[in-house]
């Protein structure tokens, strides 16, 4: 598919969009009725190019909200009903593009421990709510008067706030944004939402360089509006036009930011998932220390030896090959592409795919994939991959219940009952005792499924490999 | 935090009610400080004052009633008791009653023994709530105020509208205020005269694209079933019996309200 589609397509609304203008007061009404005369080439050119061809249904969605995003201005502006900007906002998010790049956003984006983190204009903060839900970071809202003002955009951050269980505030800011606006010592900025492209492309820099401390992370999710079409529709939401990719790029390298990582929608038009710019070569698996010290593993997809198990340096101590074969290897985790490695495991390994500037999975995510299989160490592959798309999402299996009450033993330290939830109703499914050291017992329920999956080592090979060593 | 030293046993030797009484240090210490030694606790009844004394040690040195000076006028309210199966799954409440002045009438659930109880007054309503553990006066004052507020501008001649605002208040007391908390107890507490207009657009797109905040932050089964409900009431919707449910159904219509997808009108 081609991006020249979205291009068309923007275009063809134009019309409508100035239609519509008749009905409220748009502050820049006359420029945009002048623009509407002035691109009446482009709307037919873009209705020549598109009449026969049959749209993709992604397509369809990008105009329907690109539509309905009209219509929330005509609301704003003559009903001063914001309920539907928010909602076209949440919208666009899901429009398959922006949600691609939204998701790769979400797996590039690396944060210290206890970060603060702003979301500036952002009247539905999701991204930023994903972030905090994921790092534990500190979320700020930067608003403008003309958002802080209205308590729907208010209440839908402290919504976000709740229900990602994130710990966060507004900040209200001038009239006008400016750098000095932003006082705020901050480990990482966003600017991903429609009412953040307001501010231009200089606006956000300037304000990133103010507020970022060094090694802060800057991240933008930026229109395309570099050509017709997209530009002038944009521009009724007083969106200026941004540079393009390259460009955006180069500035950014002359000034402070040093590592810039970028990714283009036009390549996931061309079929590229953002998923796949990380080949996930590699798995780093870190159990979590629950009973005893656990040692790292290391699986391999490519090389000879599929399995590899590290010291605490994450140095290689032996390697094995797919059938279980002892191998040597030479190899070394700092030789390794870090865009080729993930880290999958708990709290330990988080700390550990910080360190070493790889993407993390929760293993929780990983285990209740539907591609796991606990006797199959290939599949830590592929339920990492589906686990990916899923960062950011409660580890907790839907729809059940896990109460653990205080035992009066050491060998039952404590009990836990496990539950399906259906409506209102609960379903007994297990019953166990924990003793001191966590070892399980069960009463009823051990070969409940969801148990099964966390219960075993990923293989009964490596099982014995670990207990041999 | 307040630690319990011991547990006493008072009775009234007016009307019989008997009362669990947990002793604290900070009950020990005011009597250390008191010139003769003793702390009195004083329990309102109907028309009397109950006041047990105790020691530095925390050993009971008598009970007294006293009666009110002025008693209570009788205001002619219509008592209607809630069914104990109504408060299932509370937490924090044991009891509570409140008189609607508008509607002339006295909702009370069984009366329960509770040491903790907080009472607040607004306009013509009157609310009392027996807790089962101390939870401090100044957490639960920003709550209080607000469901006084509720039922005192409500619309709602439902009493089950008011039973499920005291409900997801037992789940509000654990929580800090927060920006919409007002218009959940506003919701609870008018659901059966507010009804739920769809908004055409949004339903369409919402059932479409389906937003990730409704369908994997809310019970989607709910969200949907508000899509289908144009024209119900609030409180047909709201059937669960579980605070929990009560309490997240809430949230869920407000949050679609919040987006335009739905308009709350006076039914």
């Amino acid at each position: 598919m081609s991006e020249a589609l979205y291009y068309d397509v923007a275009s063809l609304l134009i019309p409508e969009a100035v239609s519509m203008l008749k009905e409220y007061e748009h502050p820049r009404k006359s420029e945009l009725l002048s623009a509407g005369d002035r691109l009446r080439h482009v709307v037919l050119s873009a209705y020549e190019r598109t009449r026969s061809l049959s749209l993709p249904t992604e397509v369809v969605r990008f105009r329907e909200v690109m539509r309905y995003g009209l219509l929330s201005l005509k609301r704003i502006y003559k009903e001063g009903d914001w309920r539907s900007h928010v909602f076209f906002c949440e919208l666009l998010y899901e429009v398959e593009t922006v949600k691609y790049l939204m998701d790769w956003l979400l797996l590039t984006l690396t944060l210290p421990t206890g970060a603060t983190l702003l979301d500036v204009n952002s009247a539905a903060p999701i991204l930023s709510a994903k972030v905090g839900a994921r790092t534990g970071a500190k979320v700020i809202i930067p608003l403008e008067e003309r958002l802080a003002d209205v308590s729907v955009v208010r209440e839908v951050s402290n919504e976000y706030f709740r229900r990602y269980g994130v710990d966060g505030r507004i900040l209200r800011v001038g009239s006008k944004f400016g750098a000095e606006e932003l006082k705020e010592a901050a480990d990482g900025i966003l600017f991903v939402s429609p009412d953040s492209w307001t501010l231009g492309w200089d606006t956000m820099l300037s304000a990133a360089l103010a507020a970022l401390r060094p090694r802060g992370v800057l991240a933008c999710l930026l229109p395309a509006n570099f050509r017709e079409g997209w530009r002038t529709l944009l521009t009724f939401w007083d969106v200026p036009p941004f540079p393009e990719p390259a460009a955006a790029l180069a500035q950014l390298k002359n000034m402070r930011f040093r590592e810039c990582k970028s990714y283009h929608a036009r390549t996931l038009l061309r079929g590229r998932c953002p998923e796949e710019v990380r080949s996930m070569e590699y798995i780093l698996y870190l159990p979590e220390p629950v009973h005893t010290p656990t040692a790292p593993v290391l699986f391999s997809r490519g090389d000879p030896w599929r399995e590899a198990l590290l010291d605490e340096n994450l140095s290689f101590l032996r390697c094995y090959t797919e059938s279980g074969e002892r191998v040597p290897c030479d190899a070394s985790l700092e030789a390794l592409d870090r865009e080729d490695l993930v880290v999958v495991g708990g709290a330990a390994a988080e700390t550990l795919a910080s360190q070493l500037g790889a993407l993390y999975v929760d293993e929780r995510l990983v285990r209740l994939s539907e591609a796991f299989n606990p006797e199959n160490p290939e599949s830590l592959f592929e339920a990492s991959a589906e686990a990916v798309s899923r960062r950011g999402e409660s580890p907790i299996l839907p729809g059940s219940l896990l109460v653990v009450l205080p035992g009066s033993s050491a060998r039952a330290w404590a009990v836990g009952l496990a539950a399906q939830l259906s409506g209102e109703a609960a379903e007994l499914k297990a019953v166990f005792t924990l003793t001191e050291r966590m070892w399980t017992r069960f009463k009823k329920g051990e070969s409940w499924e969801p148990f099964r999956r966390f219960e075993k080592m990923v293989a009964s090979a490596l099982e014995l490999r670990l207990l041999e060593r | 935090m307040s630690v319990t030293v011991k547990v006493l046993k008072a009775r009234c030797p007016v009307c019989g009610r008997e009362h669990a009484i947990q002793v604290t240090h900070e009950i020990l210490r005011e009597a250390e400080q008191n010139p003769l030694g003793l702390a009195g606790l004083a329990f309102p009844h109907e028309d009397h004052v109950l006041v047990v004394y105790l020691d530095r040690l925390g050993g009971e040195r008598g009970t007294r009633a006293f009666r009110l000076l002025e008693q209570p006028v009788a205001r002619g309210f219509t008592e209607v008791r809630v069914p104990p199966t109504e408060l299932q799954g509370l937490r924090n409440i044991e009891g509570f009653w409140v008189e609607l002045g508008r509607l002339g009438v006295r909702v009370s659930s069984e009366s329960s023994v509770s040491a903790i109880s907080l009472k607040a007054r607004r306009g013509e309503t009157t609310l009392e709530l027996n807790l089962s553990r101390d939870i401090g006066y100044q957490t639960a004052k920003p709550w209080l105020e607000l469901l006084l507020e509720a039922f005192d501008t409500s619309y709602s001649s439902e009493l089950r509208d008011y039973v499920n605002a005291v409900k997801a208040l037992d789940l509000l007391l654990e929580e800090k205020p927060f920006e919409y908390a007002r218009q959940v107890l506003w919701l609870l507490s008018n659901a059966s005269t507010i009804a739920i207009r769809l908004r055409i657009p949004e339903v369409h797109l919402l059932k479409e694209i389906r937003p990730s905040l409704f369908f994997e932050r809310y019970d989607g089964d709910f969200v949907l079933k508000v899509l289908e409900s144009g024209g119900s009431t609030v409180g047909k919707l709201l059937s669960g019996v579980l605070p929990q449910v009560l309490f997240s159904s809430a949230e869920t219509i407000l949050s679609l309200h919040r987006r335009g997808v739905i308009d709350l009108v006076i039914a």
